[in-house]
């Protein structure tokens, strides 16, 4: 329709001009001019036709769009009539566009999908933040201070508590541990989430004696009760506790913390127990920013009237969405800074290459100045050549990115362990935004790295360059100050990717190859708990801990065996906080020392070195004096030189203080996930651990003789043997663990690394392109320096120098830079210093190198010269 | 030749819409027509250059102040032309335009002659 109706308008204005010329002719004619000058002066009056049609077409306002479909055309047609041009730019933006959108998609995934919740944006999570202790995450909040909270704030039209929470389920098959979440009874309808089946929680199900109810996750229903939709009303053991199933979520419902069921939170507790996570819904119109203030204002009261020492604690509140992704975040930053110093450098190259062709064209661009198109034409022109190959990139990126969203799942630290809420499902996803992400980048990409050159080409004068074609070989030499400046860049921006990968990869090898004090090979763990309702006394579980060692001592192929509760090395899991060490003032809240309970057996498990003293003995019972044993860090911190043996610490795990004397000092347990600080560590035995849930939750560790893995079922069979109801959980060989606790290190350093190597291979591709080009336009020069007797060494230095004088400004720009920017790369380090002078220097070497490698391959043609051929080459 | 007259006068900007849409008053022109009257009632003093006359007329048909129609010369049966004619709206922007220059003109006048006009 419209291309139709532009066509008759085209025909119209052509007739209308042919008329316009005839009538002049003829008046021309009349004017006494013969038949062809008539023409001739008819024509001349009329003047620059194409020139005016533009200009006409310019007035039906459809201009610009039709320009674009004729420049695209021309475009693409002037790509395929350079097909190597073409490819290499393809190629290389390709690579770029592709990991860019790889790893959008990821931050996509974790960032910006929308939770499955109504309304999500509107939730937020009461968090809480402790600069002098590092702590920075959701608030716990006691059952009494969540009431208040819940009456005194204006800024949320719901507010609800939940706390996880898991348990042994029992029934017709093997024991199984299900993890689970016990929230208050609004807790769905402030997420605006009904079951599939059943009902939701009501608010009678909250009153004491009525809470047996359950609600079930979809994926529980499924694999346990074969969707068995007649489940409502049915009966589930949990920790020897019988509830009735009242509903089923839907499948995408799993919060908090991917949990398998729901229970009703009673708040019946008082202020020595803060487990509730609160969550709550902004009121319309109440901002966040509103309700952070209302909430510090709150918290600020609440601790004067509990008479609680606040000091350094601020609680607000932060969007859900912030605080699920919140251990990604900085993970996602930093590979999305990493990919865009690709594209960078990328686009440099393109830009180079550009470059180079444009003195080729310019003779075309000379020809289209001198028929009288503009000068911004011309730029348009050239632009949408470029926009067209970054486009033409940008699709093949997105094919190319779905291999690479694969890998890089595959390098995904493992979501289970993470403490703090769910992980959102990590999809591998090409939606519309991602689609749009790509899109504008390539556009973007191609104006970028196409501007540039389509500047110096329209530039050029268009009397001179065709009037003399040598003209065109000498004031193009002009061209290579805006390439050396790309190939600066390019270089500044690889050395600061190859710092990165350098720092990320040292401290990957730290973390792998430090001694953690202890001997992980052939260590299997696994945890169990014990429910309180079979278990709730001492003795009952002193009992079962002797009985499953000994059990295990002798079971096949089993060393030793031992257990540890909250503080398994490479867990990131720890009990940390106020000790009080007699005589002494309190340690400063900055330092932070993990308590561990653990059998009598467990140092000579693990192989940590006793330093001094007695290690724990079947002695040291609970009717015996209560021993403590101190980590060597510890002593050093907190005895200096003086011996700590026969001195007295409380470890204040609540509930009154208790003085345990220490009897001995071991070696530092190192544990680079839980932070530099976890070595301050003091030791309790099971025995006389002064709280039950110390007592309840264990972790058992068994050396064996040989693949740990293979030993699951022995372990299993052990503690069955013992209590037929108590399943094993969370079993996994201590390099597992290891593995694991370093997997998010392994892949900043391996997508890193891989960017690096990318941008290593453009930069060189772009230093031989300069080098070679140098080459080509000096040829008559190096002739005649060869002919009058320069020896190819001096040739080959000539023109070496050149590669390697824009190397070295290059590296000397991207150290200054790197020396800034690795620094945000500080929190992801582990023992090597930002500036690392060996990293810095290594790289450097490497990119020089490798350019001077570049340069001379590009080099060795001008060495081979014969100088007669050189001589006549124009 | 006239053509080489060296008397001639660049057109102010936005004065040659106001110079066709008065042409047009006559009665419907085609393009050629347009210059020649214009050229030859200013005699010569006023060259339209072909490359701003015929985007002149495309734009004042585009905002509806012109109406183009082919049809056949009065004197020459068989051959067309495309002939503009004024709209309402065109009569409405002339007066307009017509106005707005006569202000203009003596509002130069008055700087340029002030003794005249006390």
């Amino acid at each position: 329709m419209f291309w139709r109706r532009r066509k008759r308008r085209e025909q119209d204005l052509e007739r209308e001009l042919r008329s316009d010329l005839e009538l002049e002719a003829e008046e021309q004619r009349e004017n006494g001019l013969s038949p062809e000058d008539a023409r001739y002066a008819a024509q001349r009056a009329l003047g620059n036709k194409a020139l005016l049609k533009e200009k006409v077409r310019e007035m039906w306002g459809w201009q610009a769009l039709e320009r674009v479909e004729q420049d695209v055309r021309y475009a693409l047609r002037t790509l395929r009539k350079n097909p190597m041009f073409a490819i290499a730019a393809i190629l290389i933006l390709t690579l770029g566009i592709g990991a860019n959108s790889a790893i959008f998609s990821l931050a996509n995934a974790v960032l910006l999908q929308p939770l499955p919740f109504h309304d999500p944006d509107r939730l937020v999570i009461l968090h809480g933040e402790n600069r002098q202790i590092g702590f920075d995450g959701p608030a716990s909040v006691c059952d009494p201070d969540f009431l208040l909270w819940k009456q005194q704030t204006q800024s949320f039209s719901g507010m609800a508590a939940f706390q996880g929470q898991t348990a042994n389920m029992t029934g017709d098959g093997p024991p199984e541990r299900v993890l689970g979440s016990a929230v208050t009874v609004n807790f769905f309808h402030l997420l605006g989430r009904n079951p599939i089946l059943g009902r939701s929680f009501l608010s009678e199900d909250a009153q004491a004696g009525h809470d047996n109810v359950l609600l079930l996750n979809h994926r529980l229903w499924a694999t346990n009760f074969h969707a068995d939709r007649s489940i409502i009303g049915r009966s589930v053991v949990l920790d020897d506790r019988v509830f009735t199933v009242v509903g089923v979520m839907p499948s995408d419902f799993q919060f908090p913390n991917q949990a398998d069921f729901w229970t009703p939170l009673t708040l019946t507790g008082g202020c020595s127990n803060a487990s509730n996570q609160v969550i709550a819904r902004l009121r319309p119109g109440a901002s966040l920013g509103q309700a952070r203030s209302e909430t510090i204002v709150i918290s600020r009261r609440l601790a004067r009237q509990r008479h609680r020492n606040s000091d350094g604690w601020e609680t607000s509140v932060v969007s859900l969405q912030e605080q699920l992704s919140a251990n990604f975040r900085p993970t996602l930053l930093l590979l999305l800074s990493a990919v865009g110093l690709v594209l960078l450098i990328a686009c440099a190259n393109v830009s180079n290459l550009l470059l180079a062709r444009s003195a080729a064209r310019r003779h075309e661009m000379a020809t289209r100045r001198a028929l009288g198109a503009g000068r911004g034409r011309i730029v348009t022109q050239l632009l949408t050549e470029s926009v067209c190959l970054a486009l033409i990139a940008g699709s093949l990126g997105i094919l190319l990115s779905f291999p690479m969203q694969r890998a890089l799942a595959s390098l995904l630290p493992v979501a289970s362990n993470q403490p703090v809420f769910m992980v959102p499902a990590i999809h591998n996803v090409v939606d519309g935004r991602v689609l749009a992400f790509v899109f504008v980048i390539s556009v973007g990409c191609g104006i970028f790295f196409g501007m540039v050159p389509a500047l110096q080409s329209s530039g050029v004068d268009p009397y001179s360059a065709l009037k003399d074609s040598r003209a065109v070989a000498r004031s193009a030499s002009r061209l290579p100050i805006a390439r050396n400046v790309f190939i600066v860049a390019e270089v500044a921006l690889t050395l600061i990717l190859l710092a990165s990968a350098g720092l990320l990869a040292r401290s990957f090898i730290r973390l792998r190859t430090t001694d953690p004090g202890f001997q992980p090979s052939r260590l299997l763990t696994a945890t169990l708990t014990l429910p309180d309702t079979r278990y709730h006394g001492e003795a009952q579980r002193l009992t079962f801990h002797r009985l499953l060692l000994s059990r295990l001592d002798v079971a096949p192929q089993v060393q030793r065996a031992g257990t540890v509760a909250f503080g398994l090395p490479f867990t990131g899991a720890g009990l940390r906080g106020d000790i009080v060490i007699e005589g002494q003032p309190p340690p400063p809240p900055e330092l932070i020392v993990k308590k561990l309970v653990v059998s009598a057996g467990y140092f000579n498990v693990m192989n940590i070195p006793l330093l001094k003293g007695r290690a724990f003995s079947s002695h040291d019972t609970e009717r015996s004096n209560p021993a403590v044993i101190v980590s060597a860090s510890f002593a050093r911190q907190f005895f200096l030189n003086e011996s700590p043996v026969g001195k007295r610490i409380d470890p204040g795990f609540g509930g009154g203080s208790k003085f345990y004397t220490v009897v001995g000092i071991v070696g530092d347990v190192k544990s680079p996930g839980d932070g530099r600080r976890a070595r301050l560590a003091i030791y309790i035995p099971y025995s006389q651990a002064p709280r039950p849930f110390l007592q309840t939750f264990i972790t058992l560790i068994v050396r064996t003789d040989g693949d740990p893995m293979r030993m699951a079922t022995v372990v299993r069979h052990a503690v069955r043997s013992v209590d037929p109801e108590i399943p094993i959980f969370d079993v996994a060989s201590m390099e597992q663990l290891i593995s694991r606790s370093v997997a998010e290190s392994r892949m900043n350093t391996v997508v890193v690394g891989l960017f690096a190597v990318l941008s290593l291979m453009l930069a060189t591709i772009g230093i031989y392109g300069v080098v070679a080009y140098a080459v080509t336009q000096r040829t008559r020069e190096i002739g005649l320096r060869i002919a009058l007797g320069a020896t190819r060494g001096q040739v080959l230095a000539l023109i070496l120098r050149r590669g390697l004088g824009l190397t070295l400004a290059g590296v000397a720009l991207g150290v200054a830079a790197s020396l800034v920017i690795t620094r945000l790369l500080a929190s992801r380090l582990y023992e090597v210093r930002t500036t690392d002078p060996e990293t810095f220097v290594l790289v450097a070497l490497l990119l020089m190198t490798v350019s001077l490698l570049a340069s001379y391959i590009a080099a060795r043609r001008a060495v081979r010269l014969d100088p007669m051929v050189a001589l006549r080459y124009e | 030749m006239p053509k080489e007259s060296s008397g001639r006068i660049e057109l102010l900007q936005g004065t040659l819409d106001m110079l066709i849409l008065r042409t047009l008053l006559f009665g419907p022109a085609h393009g050629h027509q347009i210059a020649k009257h214009i050229q030859r009632t200013t005699d010569d003093l006023l060259q339209v250059e072909h490359g701003s006359l015929y985007p002149a007329l495309h734009r004042l048909e585009r905002k509806g102040w012109l109406a183009a129609k082919w049809e056949p010369a009065s004197k020459d049966q068989k051959r067309e032309y495309k002939y503009y004619r004024l709209t309402a709206a065109g009569k409405k922007q002339l007066a307009a335009e017509e106005s707005k220059w006569k202000q203009m003109a003596s509002a130069i006048a008055r700087v340029m002659w002030p003794a005249e006009e006390g």
